[in-house]
């Protein structure tokens, strides 16, 4: 399949890559009808993101059909529409279990890296560099999701792409940020 | 001559105490510890069970029962294989067990603890480690040189094992 991908610092080509297959139980393949660029992006565009590979795929606001499930999931199948968030949670963990999800015990297999860096490992991201788990990011045709059973929104209805896209990162963000300052109606911010 | 004397001795002295400090003599050298949303019981009995224990157990590869109580543990941190007879010496279901390795590249103990964790919230597991030896300070540098480090290899396990238990699999990422 064809992806965007890190090739260094103010470096992106496309390139072909492997397709994504099922690894755990867990997983569903997701072809991607829609895929966005986050201001975070920039960051590792500008090289300030250690633990990335040249030829790492990149993206991780993304959506798109499922195409395959793994045998333990139960909650999708296979031509679902599903926006697929910006971390991968497990659902298990005490974090995730309190809506905590960026926070997830259980989603980074490389948590020792960023324990060195944070103390504690945040939840595993997609296409956010070794650090947080090197899972294969969304600016793909394909992309493998963890734990689909817990983190993907199902759209059942006829609202277009660019409509929910914006579930997967950027719009929970501002709302989280507007929650956690308190603002009401009328409040005058500056952002 | 006596100030000379006293002198030596203060010095050996010293030299005695901080090669001490590096020798466990049964005492662990490093630990670490996780809390998982699981009962005691649960978790104790997959600690129990070799063929669970190389599904978590960071970098070993194969556990091989020779009887009871008796392993066989295969670890490969580098290309090459490691081995160690393993044998558990305090059993005690759901609380403590303790296991001690040897006839392998370095002698090594183990010991695994669990604790109800507060407010409802799982257990707490605690993995302590010790390398033997009567010169642990140059074991601990032949345990790295074999690409072992108990502090990695008791993370790791931990986290792989609390995955399991909470999720059900251990997380993992391929690169496309």
């Amino acid at each position: 399949m064809k992806a965007v991908t890190w090739q260094g610092t103010h470096k992106i080509e496309v390139c072909t890559v492997p397709d994504p297959s099922i690894i755990n139980p867990r997983d569903a393949i997701v072809e991607i009808s829609s895929t966005a660029i986050c201001g975070s992006d920039l960051h590792f565009y500008n090289g300030k993101v250690p633990g990335f590979e040249k030829g790492d795929v990149v993206g991780h606001e993304f959506m798109g059909t499922v195409v395959e499930v793994g045998p333990a999931v139960s909650s999708l199948k296979v031509g679902d529409r599903v926006v697929v968030p910006f971390p991968i949670a497990c659902g298990a963990c005490e974090p995730c279990s309190r809506g905590e999800t960026a926070l997830c015990d259980n989603s980074n297999p490389n948590a020792y890296m960023v324990d060195a860096a944070y103390g504690y490992s945040p939840a595993g991201l997609y296409g956010y560099s070794h650090l947080y788990g090197g899972y294969a990011g969304g600016q793909a045709e394909y992309a493998r999701v963890p734990f689909a059973d817990v983190g993907p929104i199902k759209i059942e209805s006829d609202l277009s792409d660019e409509q929910v896209l914006f579930l997967s990162d950027i719009l929970p963000t501002g709302y989280q940020a507007a929650e956690q300052c308190g603002l009401e109606p009328g409040a005058v911010v500056a952002v | 001559m006596a100030a000379a004397g006293i002198g030596a001795v203060a010095v050996a002295s010293y030299a005695l105490r901080r090669h001490a400090r590096d020798v466990p003599a049964g005492r662990e050298r490093v630990a670490r510890s996780v809390t998982i949303r699981c009962d005691a019981e649960s978790l104790y009995r997959r600690w129990r069970d070799p063929v669970q224990l190389p599904r978590f157990l960071h970098a070993v590869t194969d556990v091989e029962t020779l009887g009871e109580d008796r392993m066989r543990w295969t670890m490969r941190a580098t290309r090459r294989a490691l081995h160690w007879e393993v044998r558990i010496v305090h059993d005690d279901p759901p609380r403590r067990l303790v296991w001690e390795a040897t006839k392998g590249p370095f002698d090594a103990h183990a010991t695994l603890t669990l604790v109800e964790a507060p407010h409802g919230r799982g257990t707490e597991v605690r993995l302590a480690l010790g390398v033997r030896g009567p010169a642990v300070a140059v074991t601990a540098r032949a345990a790295r040189i074999f690409g072992i480090s108990p502090p990695q290899f008791a993370m790791e396990s931990l986290r792989r094992f609390k995955a399991l238990a909470e999720t059900g699999e251990i997380p993992v990422a391929v690169r496309a």
